[in-house]
């Protein structure tokens, strides 16, 4: 018989899994981590509850659906103008350690057209705009809905404003950096990055929970795609944005490749308090 | 308020978010268009725009869902005015993802309501404290509903199950 903290008897399902996730506010921490320390059983009924969540979230990815409207690939996060070393400085400002990565300069390649999400942001802020102005809801969700659908459909053009309705707002001003947040589905992370950059650094943190949170740190324009494996990070190699991810309790490894380059190994174990960074430059 | 960025960096994870919860992409397209909307009439506060689009789609899905099933027990109840066929499968669902589709359907819609938006939400990585105010219950409940909710999935999709060549979601 192992024994357990005298102060409580078994942690309960509810308090392993406020353990599991790092919701500290939820539980009579002290207790329950001294407990946990010393009782086997509890350990073991954490690591099943982390098991089934993984395999869970395995299931839900590879079950999901497309999304409906042929624009955002899921998880896309378009960026626009910033400094192009934001993510090496704040990889400096950290202290985090930083390792080059190998990986093939690829050509610089052609920016993809995404007609769509100008559409998109288009619609969108014409319907704000009506929506400041007057507050005809019924006519905002008919006309985002119309927008949307034709999108859908295969619109690929910018739509036309709607009779006596205002002209299109401008292009949304440059946003310095956007994030991603979501759920490794297994205890390895794979970060696929398009190309080798001009120059950054892709910065891996250590983070309690299950939830990853991935960032770009300056860039002229990337998206952020959540794929089952993990995140697909796609840039040009002229590109100098910086990344952070934050690696979750689940994550063992993180399996990062950059190009057509040789995969990169990390250990979460490895990565100390204040992450470790990985330069992207080729 | 900047709808294009917002759109951008919120409308693909309520999507998933919304079909996981519902098991219906239209129900899931309809719900985030409809929280998209009520977000340009009476934007929150910023920094809660994440947890209030996916309150307003869970709420907007959950009536459309009650909806549909008044509509389906009314069909069922005058046949005649039924509509002929079986809707056409989706393109995309090959005989694996569909059926994974099937069993992971069945699982979640066999849990309450309240279990299932929490669980879904923890999968797209909301704290504790988010979750709880979008449902309304405490904090400290949270943790014990997502273990509730874990530990019937667990029989119904065999998520326990150790086999000497790994687990097989697909068997």
């Amino acid at each position: 018989m192992e024994p357990v903290s005298l102060t409580r008897p078994h942690l309960e399902d509810g308090e392993l899994l406020c353990l599991l996730d790092g919701e500290a506010e939820a539980v009579a921490r002290g207790d329950a981590e001294a407990h946990l320390e010393a009782c086997a059983a509890c350990r073991g009924r954490m690591e099943r509850f982390r098991t089934r969540r993984e395999r869970l979230a395995s299931l839900l990815a590879s079950a999901d659906f497309s999304p409906p409207v042929p624009m955002t690939p899921p998880s896309t996060v378009l960026l626009s103008e910033a400094g192009p070393t934001a993510g090496e400085a704040a990889t400096a400002r950290a202290g985090a350690k930083v390792i080059p990565l190998r990986g093939r300069p690829a050509p610089a390649g052609r920016r993809v057209d995404r007609p769509w999400l100008r559409a998109a942001a288009a619609v969108l802020l014409l319907a704000a705009a009506v929506a400041v102005a007057t507050p005809a809801r019924a006519w905002i969700a008919q006309w985002v809905g119309r927008q949307w659908s034709q999108l859908a459909h295969g619109g690929r053009s910018a739509p036309a404003p709607p009779p006596a309705a205002p002209a299109p707002a401008p292009p949304a001003a440059p946003q310095a950096s956007a994030q991603v947040r979501f759920v490794p589905a297994g205890s390895e992370l794979r970060v696929e990055v398009a190309h080798a950059q001009r120059a950054g650094t892709l910065t891996l943190v250590p983070v309690a929970g299950t939830a990853a949170l991935a960032e770009v740190l300056g860039a002229q324009g990337v998206e952020l795609l959540v794929v089952p494996s993990g995140l697909r990070i796609r840039n040009a190699a002229n590109d100098a944005a910086g990344y952070r991810i934050q690696v979750p309790e689940g994550v063992r490894r993180v399996r990062v490749r950059v190009g057509a380059g040789r995969e990169s190994v990390i250990e979460r174990t490895s990565i100390g308090p204040a992450g470790v960074g990985l330069a992207l430059g080729s | 308020m900047d709808a294009a960025i917002l759109f951008a960096q919120h409308h693909p994870s309520l999507f998933r978010y919304l079909s996981r919860l519902t098991g219906d992409p239209d129900v899931a397209e309809d719900a985030a268009q409809e929280a998209f909307v009520r977000l340009m009439e009476r934007p929150p506060a910023p920094g809660e725009t994440r947890a209030w689009l996916f309150r307003v789609g869970t709420n907007a899905a959950w009536m459309a869902l009650r909806t549909r099933g008044r509509r389906r027990r009314l069909l069922e109840a005058a046949p005649l005015r039924a509509p002929l066929g079986d809707a056409p499968p989706a393109p995309d669902a090959h005989a694996e993802t569909a059926e994974v589709r099937e069993r992971v359907r069945a699982a979640l819609d066999g849990l309450p309501e309240r279990d299932r938006t929490i669980l879904m939400m923890q999968q797209e990585g909301f704290r504790y404290r988010e979750i709880a105010e979008a449902v309304g219950t405490t904090t400290q409940s949270v943790g014990t509903m997502i273990a509730r909710a874990l530990n019937k999935l667990a029989a119904e999709l065999r998520l326990d199950d150790e086999e000497e060549d790994g687990w097989n979601p697909y068997r």
